[in-house]
């Protein structure tokens, strides 16, 4: 069903996206008329392809606590970091630096000794950072972050961490949300599960988190087998690595790009083959670009 | 873990290692197998349920080889005026078009929520690589 | 959950009714009391507080007379020294330093330094040395030196407390150094923390050089207990009633006595002959002449003393061919006479065999009834009391014997084990002081103390025991139990505390026979019905129940006294016709008398055990069929606690008294009664009145079992599976891992406890030191890489710290020494002077040959480097040049592991 361009509303036709609700750490918004397919990679995107910054390098000068160097090492990789500006830093593995540099990592210092309280906590806040907006996130001015570990009386922890940019393919702990909840066909009109239930399947399941938004099918409705579904629900929830609404706008970027490099890639072969190569086309139906 | 491939295999190609490799089929006309490297499912079911959707294409389907290794295979075949590589060239861009466009709604709304964009308008996040275009 | 409406869970809370959490309440009481491994505990108590003494009186004197020369000289005198052992002291675990100096040991500092965690035991000995002037008017006449007429010589010579050897001492017993620290821990940083204990640790074990060592519970069919049994024909006998008696102090083996009933009649009778076999006597002895032996003549005594009841036709009939095949022996010697010749002693005179015989009676046969003379009688009736048992069991009146009955089972726990070995060492100690007195008195010499006693017997015997789990003596360990003692498991903690409660029965490993692996009735709330091995020990090593308890044994002494307060009629004072009609009161087996009133007598010794006039752990037995009264009050036995019914059928455990739970321990735990198994005759009639009640069902598992999650629900097998694996769990076993060096030692990062958990986890700590973690799982395919329990997990939970864990190893070397000189050395090898390097590299090590802590290793590399000197002459297989002067022997790490050293000590 090919569509003269020319003749479309930019907002009438093609997907549509509504935000319902936006916070700091969540967004929820309803995509729709497009592909299951499609939200699904960009759920996927979101969950493990959107880079943020984590602390992948972890020298350990001093650590006489109860926990084990590798312990302390892989609590301070989970630490999320602000990363609203990882976009000006590059890839360690792209960048022209032999080990690290600063256009490629981030220093973290953390020195802690327990001299008179009988203990004292570790968090993420105690961490100092080279970068002025990569630091470790932190929900309130006054929080202090992820406890790290409790030192006795005594015991001292010295570290130099080095973060890099990354994503959550890589490490889970370069993944920017916690969670996103995904749904669609809240009625189950598309049977494409199965409720379990003793006498009454109405009575005994809760009602989905979206049930509201779509008309409840009538009773003995028939079943429409070429229906496909065409509205998804998404509530992103970020780790604080990320403004929710970047994470959604980076996935669709990383998408794109993704299908770029490839479309890139079958023009070569297209020229090698002596077939017809086709330019990536980057317009929007309604013309912004 | 001794047989867990290395984690830079999940993103860099091997030396002279091609994104995209095209196997065209020897018994089947119009029809070809597409290697692509470095992706997962994430792609592969895009791009299946793309090609499903053109009237020009007569099979069109993916797999992951194995779980532990970053490719999958997708295979097209298609009516004989066109070719599978075509055809496929021409569901990704309009693959690109549907993002672009979920992109600029999705901004839109931002707007009207009244949130200013953390990046000017149209600047993407991730220049290096759109640029490139 | 749907709950039942009738059913109102609450209304306990106002209402005087007892509800579940009531009990929950009581064995909370009850854990917080004694713990999960009291048995060890008070077992070893017992053999430190009363059985070394006992052990020690018990062999601690002996003589060494010196015949006068009779050369009529003055000073040749007949003379006697006598050595005598007397009050033992034992300190607390000490350890003394090559320097000489001694300290109180701790027993992580044992763990680290590979010492045994013993204390020295020391004893007041008195040396007396007698003369008998054979020239005195007193011993004119004497021919035996024992009854001459002693004077004292010398003053006594007294030594006190001297040191006689090293006893390991158990973690958390009365005498270990924890103990006090418990004791004063109201004293601030005065805890088992500040020396390196755990304070989840429950103690129950030694460490020996170094290690934890458990000593598992033997278990072993109970002595002086009368078995029954038919034998499968074709055979040479039909029925036969066997006994192994054993009296209740002493050392001596026990004896078993055997009485048969031929299957064929012998020469010229008619019907089946009863026979028995006796100590020492070769052949089987016509069961008339043992009773003629014993001094009951007349076939009217002895059928009296058998059959209590001469209207009982049938019984009499039975024992007719008997009477005919000792028609020719009628009087006492004749008997005597006729056991002696067939004794071990040949070609001696009759008064000799007579002597013989009769000895045999008194001190051989059935010694747990007496060994003392004068008491023929009462082994007459007990005797007639086995035959008597035969006939019932020919005649079908009773039920035969199941040898499986785990109320007639003892349990061997760390006490008796130690004291066994600890009497045999003391005796090869005492032994060697005789032999040494009579060095010295022979030379004339003088007595030393030093030289007399070695310390190193005790010691190293006790220690070679517990090291190895030989349970014997070292020269012979062929003979001796093997796997007594174990290496305590440390996987997990409740693989460490199932551990600390396991039983073992030592059973010909290879034999094909079901029946004592199977599960029996009687195994109720003793040991767990699921927690067993599978294959060659299923069924023979078993675990405890949660509750359940091992006796320690007390004196039967009060209990007498009390029987004979209360109308009990002795053996020796009534008449066999009263027999049939009143019960029988048997006392650790031995048969006392008879009771007109077992109702009142019962009921008087229930109350007299529940407000602790007797003991406790006083077992009483009705049976009420066979008119029997069994009493028991010896060691080993197992016991578990549970409500009391009174007689009106209501608990005596009020809800009132249950409320009180913490605050008053003592009157709750009052209201439970420990039961011991109570032997119950299969056609026993189902009970109208109760007596006892359950305290919680689950009670009946062991440690393993309760993790389980509603095991009721499980296919049974699962549960015994599942009992297996919980052992080797990771989790945290111990909460000082850190600092103990155990050679292999796993810790999960993130230990949880679960979600589904049970009440009982809360007695065993489970929550405290969790093992595993809580998983969300999927059954579904995924393209069949998941087939044959192979899984496929989450990347990103592992990388986020589901299942890390980490691995401690301990590589351990010593410098050894060739007399003062040291041989070997700890230095980094150099190429030049060393030969046979090994491969991996040297480069790690410090100059002083050790490894620093925090390196990163790997592969093969040498993390202690030491070298040995080659001799002068060898030549290494040409090899070796003018330089090399020494050959490498360095500690290479594991080449599959790597990883960063934590600590070098």
């Amino acid at each position: 069903m090919d569509i003269d361009p020319s003749i479309t509303f930019a907002d009438a036709s093609g997907p549509q996206v509504a935000i319902r609700e936006i916070t700091k750490t969540t967004v929820s918004f309803v995509l729709s008329n497009t592909e299951l397919a499609l939200a699904n990679a960009l759920r996927r995107v979101m969950i493990a392809e959107v880079p943020t910054m984590a602390i992948d390098l972890v020298e350990i000068e001093a650590n006489t606590t109860v926990l084990s160097d590798e312990f302390i090492a892989h609590r301070l990789g989970l630490i999320p970091l602000v990363s609203t500006d990882v976009k000006r830093i590059n890839y360690t593995r792209d960048c022209s630096c032999t080990q690290y540099c600063d256009r490629c990592s981030v220093e973290f210092k953390l020195n802690v000794s327990c001299q008179n309280d009988p203990t004292r906590e570790v968090h993420s806040r105690d961490l100092i950072s080279s970068h002025p907006t990569i630091v470790p996130y932190l929900e309130t001015p006054d929080d202090k972050g992820v406890l790290l570990v409790k030192l006795k009386r005594g015991e001292d922890l010295r570290i130099r961490c080095i973060a890099k940019k990354g994503t959550a393919k890589e490490h889970a702990k370069w993944a920017p949300c916690t969670g996103i909840a995904f749904e669609y066909d809240p009625h189950n009109k598309l049977r494409h599960t199965t409720y379990w239930y003793e006498e009454d399947m109405k009575g005994e399941w809760p009602k989905s988190a979206h049930a509201d938004e779509e008309p409840e099918p009538k009773d003995g409705e028939p079943f429409d087998y070429k229906a496909k579904p065409d509205r998804f629900y998404f509530t992103v929830e970020s780790t604080g690595a990320l403004e929710p609404r970047d994470i959604v706008v980076g996935a669709l970027d990383v998408l794109r790009s993704k299908l770029a490099q490839l479309q890139l890639a079958l023009q070569s072969i297209a020229n090698e083959q002596g077939e017809v190569a086709i330019p990536v086309d980057d317009a929007v139906p309604g013309g912004y670009y | 873990m001794s047989n867990a491939p290395a984690t830079w295999e999940l993103y860099n190609l091997a030396p002279g290692e091609k994104k995209v490799r095209e196997i065209k089929d020897t018994k089947i006309p119009n029809a070809a197998t597409f290697e692509v490297q470095k992706e997962d499912h994430t792609l592969g079911n895009l791009l299946r349920t793309q090609l499903l959707k053109n009237s020009k294409v007569l099979f069109a389907g993916y797999k992951m080889p194995h779980p532990l290794h970053h490719s999958f295979v997708l295979k097209v075949q298609t009516t004989p005026e066109t070719s599978p590589l075509e055809v496929l060239q021409n569901d990704v861009n309009s693959l690109i078009r549907e993002i672009s466009s979920i992109k600029l709604k999705f901004e839109n709304e931002l707007t009207l929520h009244g949130l200013t964009q953390s990046e000017p308008m149209g600047g993407s996040m991730y220049n290096s690589v759109d640029t490139a275009y | 959950m749907m709950m039942n409406p009738s059913y109102d869970y609450d209304a306990g809370l106002l209402s005087d009714e007892i509800t579940q959490e009531d009990c929950w309440g009581v064995i909370e009481t009850y854990f917080d009391d004694k713990g999960l491994v009291r048995q060890q505990l008070d077992s070893f108590d017992e053999f430190v507080q009363n059985t070394i003494q006992e052990i020690v009186s018990e062999n601690g004197e002996f003589q060494i007379i010196t015949q006068g020369q009779h050369s009529g000289t003055h000073s040749d005198v007949t003379r006697r020294y006598s050595i005598q052992f007397g009050q033992i002291y034992l300190s607390k675990p000490t350890h003394s330093e090559p320097e000489g100096e001694t300290k109180q040991l701790y027993p992580q500092e044992a763990r680290l330094r590979n010492l045994t965690y013993s204390a020295p035991l020391y004893v007041d000995m008195r040396k007396k040395v007698e003369i008998a002037d054979p020239a005195n008017p007193l011993n004119q006449d004497v021919t035996s030196a024992a009854d001459m007429y002693w004077e004292v010589e010398h003053a006594e010579s007294d030594w006190d407390k001297v040191f006689i050897g090293k006893v390991p001492i158990m973690l958390r017993s009365s005498y270990c150094s924890l103990t006090d620290l418990l004791r004063a821990n109201d004293v601030e940083g005065f805890d088992v923390q500040s020396v390196g204990e755990c304070p989840y640790d429950q103690g129950g074990y030694f460490v020996i050089n170094g290690s934890e060592k458990v000593l598992i519970a033997q278990e072993r069919m109970a002595t002086n207990t009368v078995y029954v049994f038919a034998k499968a024909q074709p055979a040479p006998y039909l029925f036969s009633a066997e006994i192994r008696s054993q009296p209740e102090k002493g050392s001596k083996l026990a004896s078993t006595l055997f009485i048969k009933m031929l299957a064929k009649g012998g020469k010229g009778t008619s019907g089946h002959v009863i026979r028995t076999s006796l100590p020492y006597i070769k052949s089987d002895i016509p069961i008339m002449v043992v009773f003629r032996a014993l001094g009951s003549i007349t076939d009217r005594d002895i059928l009296a003393q058998i059959c209590y009841d001469f209207n009982d036709r049938e019984m009499l009939e039975l024992l007719k061919p008997s009477i005919e095949e000792a028609f020719v022996i009628q009087d006492r010697d004749i008997a005597l006479d006729y056991i002696g010749r067939r004794g071990t002693t040949i070609g001696v005179t009759r008064d000799k065999r007579l002597r013989y015989a009769a000895d045999i009676l008194q001190k051989e046969m059935l010694p747990h009834v007496s060994t003392s003379a004068h008491h023929q009688t009462r082994k007459a009736f007990f005797f007639g009391y086995m035959i008597h048992r035969l006939l019932l069991a020919a005649l079908e009146r009773r039920e035969l014997d199941d040898r499986d009955h785990f109320g007639k089972k003892r349990l061997d726990l760390a006490g008796p084990l130690l004291s066994g070995l600890f009497r045999m060492l003391f005796r090869k100690l005492t032994n060697d002081v005789t032999r040494y007195t009579r060095k010295v008195v022979d030379s004339r010499g003088e007595f030393n103390l030093t030289m007399a006693i070695k310390g190193g017997t005790i010691t190293r015997g006790l220690q070679y025991s517990l090291a190895t789990g030989n349970w014997g003596d070292q020269k012979k360990f062929m003979q001796a139990r093997a796997g007594v003692s174990q290496v305590l498991n440390r996987y997990t903690y409740a693989s460490t505390l199932s551990h600390l409660r396991r039983l073992n029965t030592p059973i010909g490993r290879d034999g094909k026979l079901a029946k004592p692996r199977q599960l029996h009735n009687t195994h109720w709330g003793m040991v767990c019905p699921a927690e067993t091995p599978e294959g060659q020990a299923c069924g023979l090593v078993k675990n405890l129940s949660l509750m359940s308890y091992v006796t320690v044994g007390h004196s039967v002494a009060p209990i007498l006294d009390f029987l004979n307060e209360f109308n009990m009629e002795n053996l020796e004072e009534i008449t066999p016709d009263r027999i049939p009609k009143a019960t029988k009161v048997f006392v650790n087996g031995q048969w006392l008398g008879i009771h007109d009133d077992p109702d009142t007598l019962v009921k008087t010794l229930r109350n007299l055990r529940r407000n602790v006039d007797v003991t406790p752990e006083l077992s009483i037995v009705r049976d009420v069929a066979d008119k029997e009264l069994r009493l028991y009050t010896d060691g080993g036995r197992i016991s578990r606690p549970l409500f009391i019914v009174e007689e009106d059928q209501t608990l005596s455990l009020t809800k009132e008294i249950a409320l009180k739970t913490k605050t008053d321990p003592d009157t709750q735990m009052r209201q439970c009664d420990w039961n011991y198994l109570l032997e119950e005759g299969s056609n026993a009639v189902y009970a109208r009145n109760y007596t006892h009640c359950e305290i919680h069902p689950s009670m009946i598992l062991g440690i393993c079992a309760s993790i389980i999650p509603f095991p009721d629900h499980n296919q049974s097998p699962r549960n015994t599976y599942q009992s297996a694996m919980g052992k080797q769990a990771m989790g945290i076993f111990l909460t000082n891992y850190q600092i103990r060096m155990d050679t292999m030692a796993n810790i999960l990062f993130y230990p949880q406890k679960p979600l589904a958990t049970t009440r009982a986890m809360e007695f065993m700590h489970f929550r405290e030191l969790p093992a595993g973690q809580n998983a969300v799982v999927a059954i579904a395919v995924y393209s069949g890489y998941n087939q044959e329990d192979s899984l496929i997990m989450s990347q990103s939970s592992i990388d986020r710290g589901l299942f890390r864990s980490m691995y401690y190893r301990v590589y351990m070397d010593t410098e050894k020494k060739v007399g003062m000189m040291a041989s070997e050395t700890f230095e980094k090898p150099s190429r030049d002077s060393c030969l046979r390097l090994k491969h991996g590299t040297y480069e790690k090590l410090d100059n002083d040959g050790l490894i620093a802590p925090g390196v990163r290793v790997g592969g093969e590399d040498i993390i202690i480097g030491k070298t040995v000197p080659i001799k002068e002459d060898s030549a290494e297989m040409g090899q070796r040049t003018a330089a090399h002067t020494k050959r490498d022997a360095s500690t290479p790490l594991k080449s599959t592991e790597n990883g960063i050293i934590d600590r070098v000590m």
